[in-house]
């Protein structure tokens, strides 16, 4: 269980502490202000493409903010994420270098890659993310199994999402990681669509069933509470911290933002549901609403000077 | 000399084993004849003679053979049987020592002229090429190279630079003029070596030349090569090199108008005409027949054919090849290292390093019936 | 020394001298010892560091990028390089793109070894040489092991630097003997080496001197020594004499040792084993041609075996594949 204390906050790469919060914040604060700073970049990213001032291709995360706050909780200096195509969560979870990934999206030389790499290929201190589905599974693994070799505590996150399991490298990899006990975390994001098509036109069998096959435990959750999801992920990294294989997290949530630009032709009052389940507001409606408008505003002019900074670079 | 394989379709085997020879070692055989029995690992073959001749055989009964490698050959004849086997023992023992290395056709090159190869070459694969070379250098070595002639009283004496028919020429121009002696003649080809040109001695190469010049055993040189616009240049350089001056060789038939002026080493041959007011540079070859009109200006190193002729102010640079009856227009330029076909009319400038290649060919040979 | 136990060698001085190295492939660990027993011994000398994996050739490539993003010197095994396709995700779109996606935050230099080539009869899927699919990936040096270089030195060369390199080796290489330059010589020819500012080594070898020889040969692996085994049968026999060029490194090429043949030869025949159309004589042809305009006294002549499956059949494989008969008739063809 989660206690609503005073908690050693993770090592967070730098950072506004506006946005990433601030060692000895309440958690509940924290975890809803680290959210709320990844919902309103996505968005304010969003409404720069339409207002034409960035251009290219992006994945945003909205409505799956949760899942990225609540792992990257438990992650170290030890520890390395490799995320996806959707990876701007992760990446602001993980480093807080929001000028960073802003100007790299606009392929400015400040950007994190140099502008070269853009949305989906980020690299940072213990972050990397690439844009080829299942391919970067066997490379977590494989930074797993250095860490196994280096003989620390350390362990390999990859986020993958429900489509990802149409990819073979998925599967050989679990194979390999379980057979040789690698410290993996696997974390599935089960948004329900791949792109466009739903889960049920793609995948066969139960998602759980995967790992099973493998001798891989599970931990899994249906919800877009961030607690409910933070008290899973402790379990689970214990778990995954024992040196004894692989672990998987598999988070059922909902993707309240279009694939990636416009393109969602989900059913509309299916969309509509979901954002009755919006993480946002299940979790900062347990905050006092004073601290919480604190919170939003603090976010707001935080992201808005980094816009400002990144769009006169 | 004709290989003989194996029939065979059988696609797995590598091998087969020669089980028994029908004919005899070196024996007469007919085309189709079946000489002898292999067996891979799919069957017994019978391997009939293509042709027929006279056959050695290349394994022996019981061998394992490869089927790619031919199990006899088939000679026209006995004589070239033996020529054979006897080529490939004396090969086989010469490669067996461990002799100086070389190439098959060397070998043979080697034992035809006579040369050892163990004098040939130092470390590296002897071919014909060397071992001719070492041929000529024996036969050269053992030449006693003559000395020039002493010449006449009051005539220069020239030493000619070619042994071939230019120097022909050129002695017989000198004889006529009377404005020098030939007394020597030096050619890099060492075959012509003490040989003689119209009683004019060769003796020997360009490095005998300079060590002659330096005995004082000349007073000038002609370049005495009519074909070879480069080597006429080439020679000029390396004589410039060494200080040998040159000498100019014309012809007293040719009529040269008073102001014309000449440099040096240039060879003019019968009837050729310069007229008023034309310069001509150094070391140029001019045929018989050759019209300079007037104010004409030749260069150096060039080489020209019979009967070729310019008009008024014409110019002829560098190492210019003019073939034979070629008319020039007047005020026409050719520029450096120009070549022209026989026969060419030109009526227009050509730049330098081009050709003049005639389209229209006027005259056919057939053959007579 | 035979070539599988110089390479085994040269895999041996690299554990024992860099602890960062991990080995990966099918079948590498004792007493097997890989498909080719060139990694035997391996696995008992530094356990934990040979790994044998199952069959999931992607999966090996995608591990080797993950230990080299760490720091780590991984050398993948792939049994047969037909299964490069296997890997081909993982080779193009993560290991050769890392580096210079992330603006060179990071270096993942991984180095694949794949036993390839024809000429024993293995069928369709067993007998190719893919490696054309990989030349001119950026950021990727493909290197083809010959008996003229030594692994032990290609190997370190690799070692220290930083980018990733597929190493193709011809397995009708592996039981034959190597041989290295020595003195200015292999065997009875003249040999010179020359060494790329990387450490990557192209040797030229020439019956003659070269301004005597009349015509350039470049290949690499097992086509490298059919032509020299024909380029001394007929310098000796017919006086047809020809400068052998083998560069270890084919993509991206060290130019200067070919340029240095070919401008004083001015032929040039490239041969390569992998099929025809769009390969390395291709890509050869067009920077020679290109470089040496005008100078060239023949087009550049480029020989690959057919188009077509490498069929099983001792004999159908030999009348399509660049066996030796072949060879000689392309080298016959550039030398007249």
């Amino acid at each position: 269980m989660v206690a609503d204390t005073i908690s050693a906050a993770p090592v967070v790469l730098g950072g506004d502490v506006r946005l990433v919060g601030a060692p000895g914040e309440p958690r509940a604060e924290r975890l809803y202000r680290r959210m709320r700073f990844i919902r309103r970049f996505e968005e304010s990213l969003l409404e720069l493409f339409e207002r034409g001032l960035l251009n290219g291709t992006t994945h945003a995360c909205i409505g799956q903010e949760a899942d990225a706050v609540a792992i990257l909780e438990h992650l170290g200096d030890d520890d390395h994420v490799f995320s996806n195509h959707r990876c701007h969560g992760h990446f602001l979870a993980r480093t807080g270098d929001t000028l960073g990934l802003m100007a790299e999206i606009m392929g400015k030389p400040e950007g994190v890659c140099g502008g070269i790499g853009g949305s989906q290929h980020l690299c940072a201190p213990g972050f990397m993310s690439n844009g080829v589905q299942g391919g970067i599974v066997p490379n977590a693994a494989g930074i797993a199994l250095a860490k196994q070799l280096d003989g620390g505590a350390g362990v390999s996150v990859v986020f993958i999402g429900d489509g990802t399991l149409g990819e073979g490298a998925t599967y050989e990899t679990l194979n390999l990681a379980s057979l040789w006990k690698l410290p993996l975390v696997v974390v599935l994001e089960d948004n329900g669509w791949a792109q466009s098509t739903p889960s049920s036109a793609s995948l066969a069998g139960s998602i759980r069933d995967r790992f099973a096959a493998f001798g891989i435990p599970v931990f899994e959750i249906d919800s877009t509470d961030v607690e409910e999801i933070d008290a899973v992920a402790e379990r689970a990294l214990v778990q995954g911290r024992t040196q004894e294989g692989p672990v998987a997290i598999i988070i059922h949530t909902y993707r309240l933002c279009h694939h990636s630009k416009n393109d969602d032709n989900r059913p509309v009052d299916e969309v509509a549901a979901r954002w009755d389940l919006d993480p946002i507001e299940i979790h900062g409606r347990r905050l006092d609403p004073s601290a919480r408008a604190t919170i939003d505003t603090e976010v707001e002019s935080a992201l808005r000077g980094v816009i400002d900074r990144a769009l006169s670079l | 000399m004709k290989p003989v394989l194996v029939p065979t379709t059988d696609v797995n085997s590598d091998t087969g084993l020669l089980l028994t020879w029908h004919v005899g070692d070196r024996s007469q055989v007919e085309a189709g004849q079946i000489i002898a029995e292999i067996e891979t690992s799919k069957a017994i073959f019978d391997v009939p003679a293509p042709e027929t001749g006279f056959l050695l055989h290349a394994a022996r009964e019981g061998a394992e053979v490869r089927l790619s490698d031919p199990v006899a050959r088939l000679f026209a004849d006995a004589d070239a049987l033996e020529a054979y086997t006897e080529q490939e023992q004396r090969l086989r023992a010469e490669a067996a020592e461990s002799g100086p290395r070389a190439t098959e056709p060397a070998r043979r090159r080697a034992e035809e002229l006579g040369v050892d190869l163990a004098s040939v070459g130092g470390e590296s694969l002897i071919t014909v090429g060397m071992v001719e070379a070492a041929a000529a250098v024996a036969t050269t070595a053992t030449i006693e190279l003559p000395d020039p002639l002493s010449g006449v009283t009051g005539l220069p004496r020239i030493a000619l630079i070619g042994a071939g028919l230019g120097a022909t020429q050129v002695i017989e121009i000198l004889q006529a003029a009377e404005s020098g002696t030939a007394v020597a003649i030096a050619d890099d080809d060492a075959s012509r070596w003490a040989a003689g040109v119209m009683g004019v001695p060769v003796v020997g190469g360009f490095e005998r030349l300079v060590t002659l010049f330096g005995k004082d055993a000349f007073d000038a040189a002609i370049i005495a090569i009519g074909t070879s616009v480069s080597a006429r240049a080439r020679l000029r350089e390396a004589l410039a090199v060494n200080g040998i001056p040159l000498a100019n060789a014309i012809d007293p038939t040719a009529r040269v108008a008073a102001d014309v002026r000449f440099g040096t080493g240039n060879i003019v041959c019968a009837f050729c005409h310069f007229g008023v007011g034309t310069v001509v540079g150094d070391n140029n070859f001019l045929s018989a027949y050759n019209s300079y009109d007037h104010h004409n200006r030749l260069g150096s190193n060039i080489a020209t054919g019979p009967a070729c002729t310019t008009s008024g102010v014409v110019e002829l640079g560098d190492r210019v090849r003019l073939g034979t009856g070629i008319h020039i227009e007047p005020h026409v330029e050719l520029g450096d290292d120009v070549q022209v076909a026989s026969g060419s009319v030109i009526v227009a400038s050509v730049p330098a390093g081009h050709t003049v290649k005639r389209r229209a060919v006027t005259t056919v040979v057939v053959p007579q019936r | 020394m035979i070539a599988a136990r110089a390479i085994g060698d040269a895999l041996r001085a690299a554990l024992d001298e860099d602890n960062r190295v991990i080995l990966l492939g099918e079948d590498l660990v004792d007493p097997y010892g890989g498909a080719f027993k060139v990694t035997r011994g391996l696995s008992t000398d530094f356990p934990g560091r040979v790994r044998s994996t199952p069959i999931s050739e992607g999966t090996i490539a995608g591990l080797s990028a993950g230990l080299a993003l760490s720091g780590y010197r991984p050398i993948a095994e792939i049994m047969f390089g037909d299964f490069l396709t296997l890997c081909f995700d993982q080779i193009v779109n993560h290991i050769a793109k890392y580096e210079a996606m992330y603006n060179g935050k990071v270096t993942c230099p991984v180095i694949i070894r794949t036993p390839s080539g024809g000429g024993r009869g293995y069928g369709p899927t067993h007998s190719q040489s893919l490696e054309k699919h990989f030349l001119g990936v950026p950021h990727l040096r493909v290197v083809a092991g010959s008996l003229v270089h030594d692994p032990g030195s290609v190997l370190c060369a690799l070692l220290a630097q930083d980018s990733p390199a597929l190493i193709i080796e011809h397995k009708l290489l592996y039981p034959l003997h190597l041989m290295l330059p020595a003195s200015g010589r292999i065997g009875d020819d003249i040999a010179a080496e020359h060494v790329s500012p990387d450490g990557l080594p192209t040797v030229s070898i020439r019956p003659v001197p070269r301004e005597d020889c009349s015509f350039t040969v470049l290949a690499y692996g097992y086509q490298a020594e059919l032509a020299r085994r024909v380029l001394s049968r007929l310098a000796v026999e017919e006086e047809i004499f020809g400068e052998l060029v083998v560069p270890s490194q084919i993509s991206p090429l060290d130019w200067e040792p070919i340029h240095d043949s070919v401008s004083v030869t001015r032929r040039l025949l490239v041969i390569e084993e992998g099929a025809e159309g769009f390969t390395w004589g291709s890509e050869v042809a067009a920077h020679i041609s290109s470089h040496f305009f005008g100078e060239l006294r023949c087009p550049v002549a480029a020989a690959a075996s057919d188009p077509t499956v490498i069929p099983s059949s001792k004999a159908l494989e030999a009348e399509m594949l660049m066996t030796s008969e072949r060879v000689e008739q392309a080298i016959r063809k550039v030398a007249t």
